[in-house]
């Protein structure tokens, strides 16, 4: 079992080409912690989790355009 | 267990955080949150085995970066299975630790699993003190 998991977890993966797409999973499980620990109600939780995980990928959205452009000028 | 509602004696506070701390969503389970400990469960600990899968078991190291062990500690029992393994001898023959953007993407995804736990851990602690201070209890799952 021991062996499996360092196979499973011994290979790091080339990321290199697509790390921007790693934004998505980690603001998904930040907007559901956050959500989870702030809501009152559990129902509550999801819809306010989907709401600031959209905030979160159109404020950095932005923020990359804005530096982007930045960059150009 | 406890219940939400219910009133904690002094010993259940700090058992419920290191509850909290060793496992994500095991404070709010203790408090009788079983949903929201289940939600808080698969989000952390999915968060910290991405991480460990884009970077590798060696990326849990304080030699590398304390600040980011720092971190990655609050994430609970994981992290320390996960330091023993990577500080052992067959990982060091077997796992290279290189440092690039699998490296640098899977300490931040790692590190940011551990604030989340210490999130969980503070929402425990508060939710357990409002019965003792008079305040009503948040609505149970």
């Amino acid at each position: 079992m021991p062996i499996c998991l360092a196979s499973f977890l011994g290979q790091p993966l080339p990321v290199a080409d697509y790390w921007l797409w790693l934004a998505f999973p980690i603001c998904l499980t930040i907007s559901v912690v956050y959500k989870t620990t702030k809501a009152e109600r559990f129902r509550d939780i999801f819809p306010a989790a989907a709401v600031l995980f959209g905030s979160m990928i159109v404020g950095l959205a932005l923020v990359t355009i804005a530096l982007w452009l930045l960059t150009r000028l | 267990m406890a219940s939400d509602s219910a009133k904690l004696k002094g010993w259940e506070f700090p058992l419920a955080a290191v509850l909290a701390w060793l496992v994500p969503g095991a404070g709010h389970f203790y408090l009788g949150l079983r949903k929201r400990a289940l939600l808080l469960f698969i989000a952390i600990e999915l968060t910290f085995f991405i991480g460990l899968y884009v970077g590798t078991l060696r990326i849990v190291d304080p030699a590398q970066s304390m600040f980011w062990f720092v971190a990655q500690v609050l994430a609970g029992l994981n992290t320390i299975i996960a330091h023993l393994w990577s500080t052992s001898s067959y990982a060091e023959a077997t796992t290279p630790l290189v440092r690039d953007w699998s490296y640098h993407m899977a300490v931040l995804y790692t590190g940011i699993a551990g604030l989340l736990n210490l999130l969980a851990v503070f929402d425990t602690v508060i939710r357990a003190g409002r019965a003792n201070v008079g305040q009503a209890p948040l609505p149970a799952d």
